[in-house]
């Protein structure tokens, strides 16, 4: 058994995930984590959310399989760990993505603290996503509290989830680009000064937000061990529960209002007829079951009629878009309308031409999300004219990406003609010459193998199914 | 009061000092005479010049 360590797993002295050859995802525990553990699967609250799948499913290898150790770790056991069908970070989530996590984390926590477990940790890296279900996947966070201490998570809790929702329900600035740029995280200094006078009065920002920056910039506390003061004061787990509480109220009561994006009434705005629509379907549909699929992308997904068609014949769908509106309004839709016959739809906020390379320590943390996998087939529609005008990427490269992903491709071309392209083109001087059909088709046709190609009833829009070259 | 020495169990991470202190002050109205007490030793303590 060859094991590959997971890039990311190194800071907790006391296990690290591993990869084996057939995918599988393994956890190798310290003697004393490995004590945490045994006591841990005991409790209610953990079976209970395994259960209900909010922790990940776990099972401990044989006892024979130890992942090799070095000079600092030797590993006492391994844990097998169900698959996350694709991994995926806050700085790509909604809102509302966001926020169902962030009451997932606390949700767990109080249960623990119930049974005298807690977190030791408040990060977002901790859940990943089935479909639109938060999963909580770092089983050795959770272990027993001891009487007296603080929170050890709270900071991380408030830096990863608390201040980034708070910045987009009180400020509408949306999360994304703060998450991504710092992986740790909005720090109480840097929230604070990002509120106004008024934002004072809201609620959260004086306790978790003003005194939070206000006891972090004390140096007096510096070199005081707050812990062992706590304890010596008093302090018991009823208030971290106290908190908890009083964090799931807060954020339960936060809502993003924001103004209609471009995006968001694309559905509405995009000038399809309804024969249009109905054949676009049909085709989008015709691809989707020619076989079987495993992973899907449905890039530029907006409302996600596509990605839903996408599920009817895959594992996993994941459903892309720029716009955080559109994300957060697809990932409300599903959630509220899950369907569990189709395969899971994962929707993130991702921009083609934006994308983020590794992240973290080494450049290798938070992956690319090509490395965190390729996709079988891929849906571009609607979307050639937005990248290839709109941002100037050139066709030719879009579609050798393309290409060199490995995917199948069911791609709509949108001609020079169409209100939409118009509409891109008003105001620019027109150099785009490789936006040609004749360039498109030739292109497409140099790299994939076109199975076949309808054009719509109105006439300027033609839609695609080509099939990658690349033996799967 | 009895001083109990223990560190923050495996806190492989600085959870920051000013934030576990606040934990008293968020973690309701029974917090608020833990962050009393706290306050108490800590101004004794500084007042008796150590830390």
């Amino acid at each position: 058994m060859t094991l590959h360590a997971e890039s990311s797993s190194y800071r907790d002295r006391e296990a690290r995930v591993f990869y084996d050859d057939a995918g599988g995802v393994c956890r190798a525990l310290s003697a004393r984590a490995l004590g945490e553990w045994d006591a841990m699967r005991q409790t209610r609250f953990f079976q209970q959310a395994v259960e209900n799948g909010n922790i990940v499913r776990t099972e401990q290898r044989p006892e024979a399989e130890i992942a090799p150790g070095s000079d600092t770790e030797q590993w006492a056991r391994m844990l097998q760990h169900e698959v996350i069908p694709f991994v995926s970070y806050p700085f790509e989530w909604s809102f509302g993505m966001l926020q169902d996590a962030a009451l997932l984390h606390l949700d767990l926590l109080d249960a623990a603290l119930a049974e005298d477990f807690t977190l030791k940790d408040g990060t977002a890296y901790n859940l990943q996503w089935r479909g639109v279900r938060p999963v909580f996947i770092d089983v050795i966070s959770l272990e027993r509290h001891v009487a007296g201490q603080p929170w050890a998570g709270y900071r991380q809790f408030c830096q990863m989830f608390l201040y980034p929702l708070l910045l987009q329900a009180y400020k509408n600035v949306p999360f994304q680009p703060w998450l991504r740029g710092r992986l740790e995280g909005i720090s109480p200094q840097e929230c604070w000064n990002l509120m106004s006078f008024r934002d004072f009065f809201r609620r959260g920002v004086p306790s978790h937000v003003f005194l939070h920056a206000w006891f972090q910039s004390r140096r007096e506390l510096d070199g005081v061990d707050s812990t062992k003061a706590l304890v010596a004061a008093g302090f018991r787990k009823d208030q971290i529960r106290a908190n908890a509480q009083g964090l799931k109220r807060l954020l339960r009561g936060l809502r993003w209002s924001p103004p209609a994006s471009a995006w968001s009434e694309y559905p509405e705005a995009n000038g399809y007829s309804a024969a249009d629509r109905q054949q676009k379907e049909n085709f989008v549909r015709s691809a989707v079951h020619s076989r079987h699929w495993g992973l899907v992308w449905d890039v530029g997904c907006n409302a996600g009629n596509y990605s839903r068609i996408a599920a009817e014949n895959s594992d996993q769908v994941v459903a892309f878009d720029a716009d955080p509106l559109a994300i957060e309004r697809l990932y409300q839709s599903l959630k509220s309308n899950h369907d569990s016959r189709s395969a899971p739809i994962l929707p993130l906020v991702n921009n083609l031409v934006d994308l983020s390379g590794g992240l973290g320590w080494r450049g290798t943390e938070r992956k690319s999300l090509v490395e965190r996998g390729r996709p079988e087939l891929t849906l571009c529609l609607a979307l050639v004219h937005h990248l290839v005008i709109g941002h100037g990427v050139p066709l030719r490269e879009l579609l050798t990406w393309f290409a060199e992903l490995g995917t199948s491709l069911v791609i709509e071309f949108v001609t020079k003609d169409d209100p939409m392209v118009q509409q891109l083109l008003r105001g620019r001087r027109d150099n785009y010459a490789d936006y040609e059909p004749a360039v498109f088709d030739q292109l497409l046709s140099q790299m994939f193998d076109v199975v076949r190609s309808e054009a719509l009833a109105s006439g300027t829009r033609k839609l695609y199914f080509a099939k990658t070259r690349m033996a799967s | 009061m009895q001083v109990v020495s223990m560190e923050l169990v495996l806190a492989y991470f600085d959870p920051g000092s000013g934030s576990l202190v606040l934990q008293s002050l968020v973690g309701g109205t029974a917090g608020f005479m833990v962050f009393g007490k706290y306050l108490w030793v800590f101004v004794k303590d500084r007042i008796r010049g150590r830390k």
